[in-house]
């Protein structure tokens, strides 16, 4: 109990020595190295979750902006048809109206013509007529009273005519 | 009452258990064996509890091994503090060696802690330990520095401090071990059956353990003064 050896001592001392190193190696390194991992590797996830929801984030942002490009597309798109369609129509519009015109003078034109003709023809009869006449009151009398008669007979055609 | 006496001095003795005939011979004390068998047994354990540790889904063993180590170096450093923890696992290792010898007793070794070697040897550890880490942080100017402060005259207690510290670390935990063994062995005279058993957990399991938890405690509160 109380007899101190200086070699019991020392063999305590050793003995000491060797249990702290082995427990360091056979204990508190293994169990400190793998916490240590197992802190890693849930550092190693969190970071992975993180990374994983910012691609997320980057995809929505590209799938909005894609959607808003297709918005302005479609908005050009009518807009040139619009544009396009106006023109059309513009022209249909004045083409119309040049068939018209067309239409409308061919009509002026054939109408004048028409009235030409039936003025000519006119004429003609009168002439005729008058000859006619002429022809008659030279036939049955002379002189003053020729004139005369001529002259109311071809009237009198002529009220028949008219 | 004789026979009490003989039978506590044997109890108390440590017997010689054999010689290393060497340097004229080297005694082995029992305590030295008993060292030995705890030293066996913990690092059996250790490798045991420690065997293919895995990340995830891990073993019951594996759980425990880590519940064991996290709590107690946990609660050394703790006691310590953060600039400290460089002798973390060797204050862990002590906590451990001296709270598996105060209770080996209860598994009929008898405790090392029982022998006066073995607790000198522990108080001679932790004082180098202790004056060791000083100079290591602080640099020789400075440790020696360390001997006149708060004022020069205090530096002879100081001085006895070097040696004071170590006498009161090794003396404690001996005497308490001593004392909890005498009164045990005194209850078990008195009344042989049951009372035993219920004292024996005060005596041998809680100030067994309290006696390591303070030897510890103080290492670190000396090493802890000696590094700031």
């Amino acid at each position: 109990m109380l007899n101190v050896s200086f070699w019991n001592l020392a063999i305590v001392i050793v003995n000491l020595l060797v249990l702290y190193i082995a427990m360091r190696i056979f204990l508190f390194k293994p169990v400190q190295k793998i916490i240590a991992e197992r802190q890693e590797e849930a550092d190693r996830q969190f970071e992975e979750a993180a990374e994983s929801k910012s691609q997320a984030e980057n995809m929505k942002a590209q799938y909005e902006q894609s959607l808003a490009d297709a918005e302005n597309e479609k908005k050009q798109v009518l807009k040139e048809a619009r544009k396009s369609a106006d023109v059309e129509y513009q022209r249909i519009l004045k083409d119309a109206e040049n068939a018209a015109r067309q239409v409308k003078q061919d009509a002026v034109a054939e109408a004048e013509n028409q009235k030409a003709q039936i003025i000519k023809k006119a004429e003609k009869e009168i002439a005729d007529m008058v000859v006619d006449a002429a022809v008659k009151v030279v036939g049955e009398k002379s002189g003053a009273e020729t004139d005369s008669a001529l002259y109311s007979k071809f009237l009198d055609k002529a009220g028949d005519e008219s | 009452m004789e026979d009490l006496a003989k039978n506590l001095m044997e109890e108390l003795e440590c017997e010689t258990v054999f010689t290393i005939p060497v340097f004229g011979g080297i005694d082995i004390s029992e305590s030295v064996v008993v060292t030995w068998i705890i030293m066996a047994v913990l690092i059996l354990a250790a490798i045991l509890l420690t065997r293919n540790m895995k990340i995830d889904h891990i073993s019951r063993r594996q759980a425990v091994a880590e519940l064991i180590v996290t709590k107690l170096t946990g609660m050394v450093e703790g006691m310590i503090g953060p600039e400290g923890k460089t002798y973390v696992p060797y204050l862990t290792t002590v906590l451990l060696y001296i709270g598996v010898s105060n209770i080996i007793g209860l598994f009929g070794f008898k405790s090392p802690t029982k022998d006066l070697t073995v607790t000198i040897a522990l108080a001679v550890m932790s004082i180098v330990l202790v004056e060791a880490a000083g100079i290591y942080h602080l640099g020789v100017k400075k440790w020696l520095h360390k001997f006149v402060e708060p004022v020069a005259i205090v530096t002879p207690i100081n001085i006895l401090e070097v040696f004071t510290r170590p006498l009161s670390l090794c003396m404690r935990l001996f005497g308490n071990v001593l004392g909890a063994f005498v009164i045990m062995e005194l209850i078990k005279m008195v009344v042989p059956f049951g009372v035993p058993a219920v004292f024996s957990m005060y005596f041998d399991i809680f100030d067994g353990l309290l006696q390591a938890y303070v030897f510890v405690f103080l290492t670190s509160l000396y090493i802890n003064e000696a590094i700031e």
